[in-house]
């Protein structure tokens, strides 16, 4: 008898990049499938000690400022907002074909934005001469910068051809239409070639987590993946067919960009998601000291309190982008929802479910999976490498996904139930708690289960974890009281309601 | 390390409508004027092309003036034939700002000035109509965020001891045109006072994040941002809320009192000009230490060890290290000058 020769194993290493240095995972690839091995925390750029190749890298890319020119047509709006979102790039400017500026004013504002790359997007013949004077002040404003900013045009083919001869001096190139899907997605390949630069072993957090929604959807269930990292939040959402509507949000975050978060949501709304009165001034000194602090660790309770805060509104903006862009209904009612970047690394998986309901939102149940170790954005980024190598990714990874797909809750929003309705878990009636608009609370329970509430419609399956099934009546869309006497009593419940002690800190 | 003598390539944003600006390799010092450009109104769009009868690249050809010139109403933009003459004049006074694609000139009023100085002594290494370069040698002192226009002028203490707060009473007009160092912290009264008394510009470990925002605006970030108006010019060294400053930055404050310095805002750094032998030993300044609480950033003093995986109030388990004030998280100190 003779020892037949193990199959080779191929050492690969994948950096999941945070904001300062890398979640390094080890994957060993046995005959085309991957297993990830281990993580260590790494500074950016640090040599991997056995690996043979260069680690394939999972960044956040370079900053893609957008400045966008249209007309006055306002269901443009949506189009524009979908095609920035779906890119991951960040708008800085969007000029109409009616804007009341000056011609001046409009290069000023055109050379202050500093864009990277501008949208021309024409939709109709009789908007081209008012979009051949934007494109005009864009030369005025920019073509003497250096780099010069680079012109996409897309739209009706005729005037199409008369801005790419406006835009002269300027490197101009026509994509497809982005009122159809090819042409967003043209446009968000081109953007992203610009983000990921000419280093081959990158590939962008966003590409990573499509190719995670697509692998978990693939499993026969639409699928939702939802990242608050540092500096940016995204939401994908994936279907078993394999499409994906994507909303990339790139300066909103909990950490580098938690200044951006602020601004955009206001610091009294950070602030109300804080179970304990916190003065404004203080609150910003923290919010500031945050994002120019790259990976810094909450050590104590009250700046973990400022980042799940921030998650929150991080997350209800991107989904009011999303909203902006018609698209905000799909992204907040898929069955399966997995949570991924820092909202998903909290030391306690409550926390993260807290962010996940409150922050979505999602008036339907869903089964929640949290991220904790970058684990599924690793493999999303293995995934995402095969398949723009031409390969189909799913034998190589999709046992490693579901290995590390574990449901730490199963969420179920319920609706104006009657007086007499009963609440039935795994076909148990649940009686400690009354089913009373307002009430939010768990009942412990762990893997596949099916939630009934009599004398409603609404009869769920999903599976659970840790935090067992979340039945959740504070009704849609979820407010809190504006006074501190009634918010913090309200806030230490829900936290209270998923096991979570609130420190009295300050 | 945190003060460096070196060279330096400071570079200059433009707006738009420059009229004068320096050659590559002219010399300019900080606080010169640097480039000067006119502030433009609504311009009018005159027909060119079509009116000359002259295809649109044909223009340049019959054109009489360059774009970026002053004109006066009824000055011959450009103008075609001989006997029967077709000319293109100017409709107003003002500047010929821009000949579009199809040959239309844009003549926009003139309706104020603009003048960019120098922040730094040296060589213009690049000059264009979008910004102007200067390279030149100086002290180097980089911050995380500065607010403001440039500023120049002598330096100055504001303060006794690197961890004292700047007090609105130390300011006076007295102080005019001179950048005043204010020790751990300048709050929103001491900004303001301070720009009332024509201080040029203040620099300390941090300023507070509410009072920044009460003087600049709500949209104030912490990345900080340039501005062409005339406010106060703020630097923070370290962070926001309270930073006392190291010996090893404060010490050299002391020595460079009474020399010329710049702030650039656009990139957080304050530059004195003065002799390289100015300092005669080097100071390594120390680490730099978050709060766990992220409240305010100070220096990393006496010994430090590494406690391993470490529980945080937080309910975080990360490495951390023994300071004198206690335990913290690794990743929440970092060397002074570590990008940010």
């Amino acid at each position: 008898m003779t020892a037949e020769a193990a199959p080779p194993v191929h050492r690969l290493t994948v950096d999941v990049a945070l904001e300062r240095r890398v979640r390094r995972w080890a994957v060993d690839q046995h005959e085309s499938r991957a297993q990830l091995i281990e993580a260590t925390l790494a500074s950016a750029g640090e040599p991997a000690p056995d690996a043979s190749e260069p680690p394939l890298r999972v960044t956040y890319g370079g900053v893609l400022r957008v400045g966008v020119l249209a007309g006055a047509d306002p269901e443009i709006e949506e189009v524009l907002r979908r095609v920035v979102l779906a890119s991951g790039a960040q708008l800085v400017l969007a000029l109409r074909s009616n804007d009341p500026r000056s011609f001046v004013e409009r290069a000023g504002a055109l050379r202050e934005a500093r864009p990277d790359l501008v949208l021309a997007l024409v939709t109709d013949r009789r908007e081209a001469d008012g979009l051949v004077d934007l494109v005009e002040a864009l030369r005025l404003g920019c073509a003497e910068r250096s780099p010069a900013p680079r012109v996409v045009v897309a739209g009706e083919s005729q005037s199409t051809l008369r801005l790419k001869a406006a835009a002269a001096g300027l490197a101009v190139e026509i994509l497809p239409d982005p009122r159809r899907t090819d042409g967003v997605v043209a446009f968000a390949h081109r953007a992203r070639e610009f983000r990921r630069g000419t280093d081959p072993s990158v590939v962008l957090r966003d590409e990573a987590l499509e190719e995670l929604a697509r692998l978990i959807a693939a499993r026969g269930n639409d699928a939702l993946v939802v990242d608050v990292s540092g500096g940016s939040t995204s939401l994908v959402r994936a279907s078993a067919d394999g499409s994906v509507i994507a909303a990339h949000v790139a300066s909103l975050g909990l950490g580098v960009a938690a200044d951006h978060t602020v601004g955009r949501a206001g610091l009294d709304a950070v602030r109300r998601w804080i179970p304990w009165a916190i003065d404004g001034p203080t609150l910003l000194e923290r919010v500031f000291n945050r994002a120019r602090w790259p990976d810094a660790v909450a050590a104590e309770a009250s700046a973990l309190a400022l980042e799940i805060a921030l998650a929150h509104e991080a997350l209800s903006h991107a989904l009011a982008d999303a909203g902006a862009a018609g698209i905000a209904v799909p992204l907040r009612d898929a069955p399966l929802t997995v949570m991924t970047g820092a909202a998903a690394a909290f030391t306690r998986a409550a926390h993260t479910a807290l962010v996940a309901i409150d922050g979505l939102a999602s008036p339907k149940p869903t089964t929640l999976y949290r991220d904790a170790d970058d684990a599924l954005v690793a493999l999303g980024a293995l995934a995402s490498r095969i398949r723009a190598a031409g390969g189909d990714p799913a034998a190589t990874v999709t046992d490693e996904v579901a290995r590390h797909l574990v449901p730490i809750a199963f969420v179920v929003p319920v609706t104006a139930p009657g007086r007499k309705s009963r609440l039935l878990v795994a076909g148990r009636e649940h009686t400690e708690e009354s089913l009373v608009s307002g009430a939010f609370f768990s009942v412990a329970h762990r893997g596949e289960v099916e939630v009934e509430i009599t004398g409603t419609s609404l009869k769920a399956k999903g599976a659970s974890g840790e935090l067992g099934v979340i039945v959740d009546l504070r009704g849609r869309p979820l407010t809190l009281p504006p006074r501190d006497t009634e918010r913090i009593p309200t806030l230490v419940r829900w936290f209270a309601a998923l096991d979570l002690a609130v420190a009295g800190a300050v | 390390m945190a003060w460096r003598y070196g060279r330096w390539v400071v570079e200059h944003a433009l707006p738009l409508g420059a009229s004068s600006r320096p050659s590559v390799g002219s010399t300019v010092r900080a606080g010169e004027a640097l480039a000067s450009g006119a502030l433009l109104g609504s311009p009018l769009r005159v027909d060119g092309a079509r009116r000359l009868g002259v295809e649109a690249e044909d223009v340049d050809r019959v054109s009489r003036v360059r774009v970026g010139t002053n004109v006066t109403r009824g000055t011959v933009l450009a103008r075609t034939g001989r006997r029967f003459a077709r000319a293109v004049t100017a409709p107003i006074d003002g500047r010929l700002v821009h000949r579009s694609h199809e040959g239309d000139y844009y003549v926009a009023p003139i309706t104020g000035t603009w003048t960019v100085r120098a922040a730094m002594d040296g060589t213009v290494v690049r000059s264009d109509d979008a910004s102007v370069s200067v390279e030149g040698s100086a002290w180097g002192l980089g911050g995380i965020a500065a607010y403001g226009p440039d500023a120049f002028g002598e330096l100055a203490l504001g303060v006794d001891a690197p961890t004292d707060e700047l007090a609105p009473s130390r300011i006076d007009v007295r102080m005019h045109d001179k950048i005043l160092i204010g020790g751990a912290r300048i709050a929103a009264e001491a900004i303001t006072r301070a720009h009332a008394c024509a201080v040029a510009g203040l620099v300390a470990g941090a300023a507070p994040a509410g009072g920044l925002r009460v003087v600049y605006g709500e949209e104030v970030t912490a990345s900080g941002g340039a501005t062409v108006e005339d406010r106060p010019t703020v630097l923070c060294l370290q962070g926001f809320g309270n930073g006392p400053l190291p010996v090893e930055v404060y010490l050299p404050f002391v020595s460079f009192s009474g020399h010329r310095a710049a702030i650039h805002v656009a990139s957080a750094r304050l530059f004195v000009f003065a002799p390289a032998t100015s300092l005669e030993e080097s100071f390594d300044a120390p680490a730099l230490v978050l709060s766990g609480d992220f409240g305010s950033v100070r220096p990393l003093e006496g010994e430090a060890s590494f406690t391993g995986v470490t529980r945080f109030a937080s309910d975080a388990f990360r490495e951390g290290l023994m300071t004198q004030d206690g335990v913290v998280p690794v990743a929440n100190v970092l060397p002074y000058d570590a990008p940010r």
